[in-house]
């Protein structure tokens, strides 16, 4: 991440890496949960998107497999988000949520 | 990753992810994205790791000269303990650490891999030839091809060091 980083401002590199990954810390460390209270953003400003997946029909495409099976089983494109955990190492300073939201909507 | 519907298109992947104790991190990619709030991360976000508190010290001995030679405590700096990214968005400061990344990837932050492959009796070497090579057993091999075979050769079958 460290590397990506410098490639990106100092290199100029236009690649947005680690997107989901950014995506879950920002999830996990309550960040959104405070921009959302304070309503100052909603999902279209944060560019809310769900990515495909890599399943037997991407083995078609690579002509690995000459057909392709559907399941019942098979993954769907879903907006669920994942269960917060309890012991997330804090990633911004721990106010209450109400108080940092507060502090969001003056500025 | 459906790994349910690779395996039952003859890739199954899941002991590679049990060597490597990956599955919790594919479960993790399961989910929505942020473009925008990622994009805005990257343009803006910062490293903070021992070349910046020395940048940090030289601009206090630059403000205040009396400060030169004194320790971190002493120029009333806090005391560097590990290299942080640091963003700042909607005024809420936040530190990414080693730590966070690794609790994310839902396991511990060292690395773990599989030594040892034998690359004649290896499950995959049908696929990887089929993929990379278009199916070529040997010989006739184009630069692009000769480059993905020592990459596999190097990379996917490496050999424990004595």
């Amino acid at each position: 991440m460290l590397w990506a980083l410098e490639q990106i401002q100092q290199k100029n590199k236009t690649f947005v890496p680690y997107g989901r990954l950014l995506s879950e810390i920002f999830h996990q460390g309550r960040m959104l949960k405070v921009l959302k209270i304070s309503k100052v953003v909603d999902d279209n400003q944060l560019g809310t998107m769900v990515g495909k997946y890599i399943n037997g029909s991407t083995l078609y495409n690579m002509c690995l497999v000459k057909t392709v099976i559907k399941m019942d089983t098979d993954l769907q494109e879903s907006n669920i988000l994942s269960n917060l955990m309890d012991n997330f190492p804090p990633i911004c300073k721990q106010d209450p949520p109400d108080v940092r939201a507060h502090y969001v909507y003056e500025h | 990753m459906d790994f349910v519907s690779l395996a039952h298109h003859d890739c199954d992947l899941s002991s590679y992810l049990r060597f490597q104790d990956l599955s919790g991190y594919y479960s993790m990619l399961d989910g929505q994205s942020y473009k925008n709030l990622v994009k805005y991360f990257w343009v803006r976000a910062e490293i903070y790791d021992k070349h910046a508190t020395k940048a940090e010290e030289d601009h206090m001995v630059l403000l205040h000269p009396k400060l030169k030679g004194k320790s971190r405590a002493e120029m009333g700096l806090k005391k560097f303990k590990r290299t942080e990214i640091r963003f700042n968005v909607m005024e809420i400061p936040i530190n990414i650490t080693e730590e966070v990344i690794g609790k994310i990837c839902r396991r511990t932050i060292e690395g773990a891999f599989q030594w040892n492959l034998n690359k004649k009796t290896s499950d995959w070497i049908s696929m990887v030839r089929q993929s990379l090579f278009k199916g070529k057993k040997d010989g006739n091999y184009s630069d692009m091809e000769k480059f993905f075979r020592s990459c596999c050769k190097n990379v996917f079958y490496p050999k424990e060091e004595v």
